[in-house]
């Protein structure tokens, strides 16, 4: 889904494959706004008859009989009046709105920049600034801005004027805050390591990505300013009729509802909740144009997966270039289940890395360990009919009890969704085409959802990357693992504490009793990696998944952490499938591994025939990428294709 | 030293927490670097190393210490000169995508740093820009694209072009292959070679991917709770490490190579908070050759051999002892 020949669009191709973008609401809603402004200029003129003068004789005609919507009390044509409206409501708002959004955002983009400074004068004026906006933010806006039209009179100039002065330190508190966040992003600090000033950094920079929410807030806004404008004039404070303005027609109209004339107030009722909401629905379709397209927007699956170069297409090329290289160096590799080994020449004629891999991956155990996980030809699609493509193909491969496999691969991979198909937690758009995952002889995939929720957590349970974000962090460490084993056991609160005690210290944390009652922020990477292998081992599990265990610890740790699973892992006889890109964890901690690329196996077998004599020329790429390690320590010549 | 590019002496960095405490990220460390050279920085999180670039680059005002570049003291010097001095140093940073604007186009990220300084016309400009894109195994068809479409390893050479563009003479390399596949990194850390030979760019090299260290470092700097521990020409401190830190952490590495078995030498716990240091050694808690001479004071770093210095008492111990202290045994539920 790389985007291999960007072509330069013409403006129209562009703005088509934007507006693709966009649901089918957010569509109309640009229409319809688009339709509002229009209306605003032009609306005097397409009014069937006059906004502002009716004759007497034709008050309060209801809707139909040559008026389509009837005519108001003093015998004005409702749907003119409403078609004129717009010019003062949609006005009023945008000018006010404007007004507020050029005051307040760069205002709060400054104090936001330089407040998260080291300058002391900046975040003084900001605080000062700030606890200014906190008293006039104080009173209710409808009241302030009531009032400021009452001492200075209804006129149209003064009513934009208090919407104005009510909406700006909104938008100076929205631009102030994503500006602190924003200067401590790492682009931000390279822009200053290549010689910006800090004003260029504030708005070259960071003003654009800053934006989306400020449009959003406008258009909230502008909604917003509608209702103000029209409720002040419903008191009788803003526009004055005859001049044709929602607020006061609804007012006006009011007053009729109880004799059964509905049609002058809820037309225009009807009129402003129509245009608070298309105003709403566009900020957040331009805020959706406005977004960086990503590669996962534009493929609609996982990321990983969508930087996959032409991933699987039918003709085989890595396979098939391996072969060659395959019969040419070793053509008996890997030695198969004894039995089969007479016909292997045959089966190498036909498919031969393909059976290779299964062979490896599926051949029965020769210490008879009972099977706990055996997927067959697993293949998972990305999107659905014709444009469906494979995220994972024929995947096959079989795990005894007490076994440790090593998937390994590269990002976009398709180990990852391995993973996730394995967990039954496929993404959205994502869904197993053919194929079975069996585990502990239940097809996972024919599970009802209560069943499934026996089995996550107590008979396959996982040990996520990053453990401290993997870990809830609201929620103390002792009530997170009381609620798994309660999930699972029928035990109570103290029965549970004591089993949670034991798994902490089962995972060597010292003074488990006082880590109960942390939360994750307060212990360190490693800690937090540990409290995660207690809660997988909670149940007993038959099977671990580990999606990059130690990714993010240090080394020194990952060895502690590495260890501990291998020891308390083995003594239970769990099976363990460990996902990394990390060669060096595979050579030393499992048994068997297989090498994905675009979403298959490429190359099975044992960790040592594997990595020791690779035949796939992915798994030489990457057992070379890992070569630099054999120089540490002991110089030795550098292998081909290494650096120095 | 007449050909050092950058000295820096006795830098400290302290981020205060309140009235009585401080975290020591920098706690008194010097070094230099020579013109072309690449010293490498090598430490765990929490080591304050990532702090020493930024300071040596001035993105951070150092609490105590000198720092000399070109034989200039740009320890305390006014923004305005600072400016000047940025276009002769760039930083290449660890969160590659992060590192770029989301919503500049490669070529526009790229030519920034010209764009700041040297007086160049439009035309100009962009045949730079091409020829670095050129440089770093891009295509010119990325010109126009967002970070968001280019794979991390694009994105982290994209960075690469940005710092090396203007040819500055030092630029800090912070993680540059960490969170990049094995073959992104072997692509990124022969393209910082080429450029270095191209260019005769000095690299300080902050990472703790020792074989990134290796295949780009003159002389290694090993950093243990904002100290530099141990340092040297990176041959001798990967193979006889006079510290019992080096030792661990190059003990740590696990080689793709299951006939080679990790070394058993390993440390207790992890590294402390760095929270107001003791004037001790930072490492005693975890290490296996701790004695209570240890807490008198911080060992000063002293040269064991030629170019090669430790910060240990009993550093003559480390070559020899292999063994790990016993560790006590997780208990089972």
């Amino acid at each position: 889904m790389t985007p291999a020949t960007p072509k330069r669009l013409s403006v129209v191709g562009r703005a088509q494959r934007s507006l693709r973008r966009l649901s089918r609401v957010e569509v109309t809603a640009l229409c319809g706004v688009a339709a509002l402004l229009i209306l605003a200029v032009i609306g005097p003129w397409i009014a069937p008859h006059s906004a502002t003068t009716g004759e007497l004789s034709e008050r309060l005609l209801s809707p139909g009989t040559g008026r389509w919507l009837g005519t108001d009390e003093n015998g004005i044509d409702i749907l003119s009046r409403l078609l004129v409206a717009p010019r003062t409501d949609v006005v009023v708002a945008l000018v006010a709105t404007a007004i507020s959004a050029s005051v307040g955002a760069p205002l709060g983009i400054l104090i936001g920049f330089f407040e998260g400074g080291n300058r002391r004068g900046a975040k003084l004026l900001g605080e000062g600034t700030l606890r200014l906006l906190d008293v006039v933010q104080a009173f209710p806006v409808f009241v302030l801005a009531l009032v400021l039209v009452a001492v200075r009179g209804p006129s149209i100039v003064n009513i934009i004027a208090a919407i104005a002065f009510v909406n700006a330190p909104v938008f100076l508190r929205l631009a102030r805050s994503e500006m602190l966040s924003l200067r401590e992003r790492r682009y931000a600090e390279a822009a200053r390591a290549a010689g910006n000033s800090d004003l260029s950094i504030a708005f070259r920079h960071l003003t654009p990505n800053a934006l989306a929410p400020i449009i959003t807030q406008i258009s909230v806004t502008i909604g917003f300013a509608i209702l103000l404008t029209a409720g002040l004039s419903f008191l009788g404070a803003g526009v004055r009729p005859p001049t044709p303005e929602l607020g006061a027609m609804i007012s006006t109209g009011a007053k009729y509802l109880i004799l059964g004339q509905w049609w002058p107030s809820v037309f225009p009722g009807i009129a402003l909740g129509l245009m608070v909401f298309l105003f709403a629905t566009v900020g957040v379709a331009i805020v959706r144009l406005l977004e960086p397209a990503s590669r996962s927007a534009a493929g609609g699956a996982d990321r990983a997966d969508a930087g996959v170069p032409e991933p699987l297409t039918p003709a085989v090329a890595p396979v098939g270039a391996a072969n060659t290289e395959i019969q040419a160096l070793e053509p008996a590799y890997p030695p198969g289940p004894p039995d089969r080994n007479d016909d292997a020449p045959d089966v190498l004629a036909a498919s031969p890395l393909r059976s290779l891999v299964e062979d490896a991956l599926t051949a029965p155990d020769p210490h008879g360990r009972e099977i706990v996980l055996r997927v067959s030809d697993l293949t998972v699609e990305a999107g659905s009919g014709p444009g469906a493509r494979p995220v994972l193909s024929d995947i096959s491969l079989t795990l005894h009890a007490g076994e440790v496999i090593g998937i390994v691969g590269e990002s976009g991979s398709g180990k990852s969704m391995l993973v996730r198909a394995l967990l039954r937690i496929l993404p959205e758009g994502t869904r197993v085409r053919s194929g079975e995952v069996n585990f502990a002889d239940r097809d996972l995939y024919a599970l009802d959802a209560a069943a499934l929720r026996r089995l996550r957590g107590h008979d396959l349970s996982a040990i996520l990357p990053d453990a401290k974000s993997a870990l809830n962090p609201v929620i103390r460490i002792g009530t997170m693992l009381e609620a798994a084993i309660r999930a699972h056991r029928k035990v109570n609160r103290s029965e549970a504490r004591a089993i949670a005690t034991g798994a902490l210290e089962g995972v060597g944390i010292q003074d488990a009793e006082r880590r109960l009652k942390a939360y994750p922020h307060e212990l360190s990477g490693g800690m937090a990696q540990r409290v995660c292998i207690a809660l997988s081992l909670l149940h007993n599990p038959m099977l671990i998944i580990g999606d990059e265990p130690t990714a993010g610890l240090d080394v020194t740790v990952q060895r502690q952490v590495l260890d501990l699973m291998a020891t308390v892992i083995n003594e239970r006889t769990a099976a363990q499938l460990i996902v990394t890109r990390d060669l060096g964890i595979v050579a030393h901690y499992c048994q068997r591994v297989a090498i994905m690329q675009g979403g298959r196996i490429v190359e099975a077998g044992p960790t040592k025939d594997v990595l020791l004599r690779p035949q796939h020329r992915h798994t030489k790429e990457l057992v070379s990428a890992s070569e630099h390690g054999h120089a540490i320590g002991t110089p030795r010549p550098h292998a081909e294709g290494s650096l120095v | 030293m007449s050909d050092a590019l950058l000295e820096v002496t006795d830098l400290r960095k302290h981020f205060p927490i309140d009235k009585h405490a401080y975290v020591a990220a920098i706690n008194g460390i010097s070094f230099d670097v020579r013109r072309g050279e690449t010293l490498g920085l090598v430490g765990e999180s929490g080591s304050g190393k990532s702090t020493v670039g930024r300071c040596v680059l001035r993105l951070l005002d150092p609490t105590a210490g000198r720092i000399v570049f070109g034989g200039e003291d740009i320890t305390t010097i006014p923004d305005k000169k600072l400016r000047s001095f940025r276009r002769r140093t760039q930083i290449v940073f660890q969160e590659h995508g992060g590192a770029l604007n989301p919503r500049w186009p490669v070529g526009r990220i790229i030519g920034e740093p010209l764009a700041l300084g040297d007086r160049l016309s439009e035309a100009e400009r962009t045949q730079r820009v091409t020829e670095m894109l050129e440089f770093v195994d891009l295509s010119p068809r990325h010109l126009d694209q967002r970070p968001a479409h280019l794979t991390s390893s694009e994105q982290q050479r994209v960075g690469i072009a940005r710092a090396l563009i203007t040819h500055p003479e030092l630029v800090v390399l912070d993680e540059p292959t960490s969170n990049l596949d094995p073959t992104g990194r072997t692509e990124v850390l022969g393209l910082l070679k080429r450029l270095q030979n191209e260019f005769g760019t000095a690299y300080i090299l902050i990472s703790h991917d020792l074989m990134a260290v290796e295949a780009l470092s003159d002389r290694v700097a090993i950093m243990y709770l904002g100290r530099i521990v141990e340092t040297g020409r990176t041959a001798d401190i990967l193979r006889r490490q006079r510290h019992p830190y080096s030792k661990a952490l190059m003990s740590a590495v696990l080689y793709a190579d299951p006939a080679r078995p990790p070394a058993p030498f390993t440390l207790r716990g992890e590294i402390s908070s760095g929270v107001n240091p003791r004037d001790e050694c930072s490492l005693y808690g975890r290490c296996p050759l701790a004695e209570p001479h240890c807490l008198t004071a911080f060992p000063p770093l002293v040269e064991v051999e030629p170019g090669h210095s430790s910060a240990c008492y009993r550093s003559d111990e480390v070559v020899s002892i292999a063994a790990t202290p016993p560790q006590p045994r997780p208990q089972m539920i």
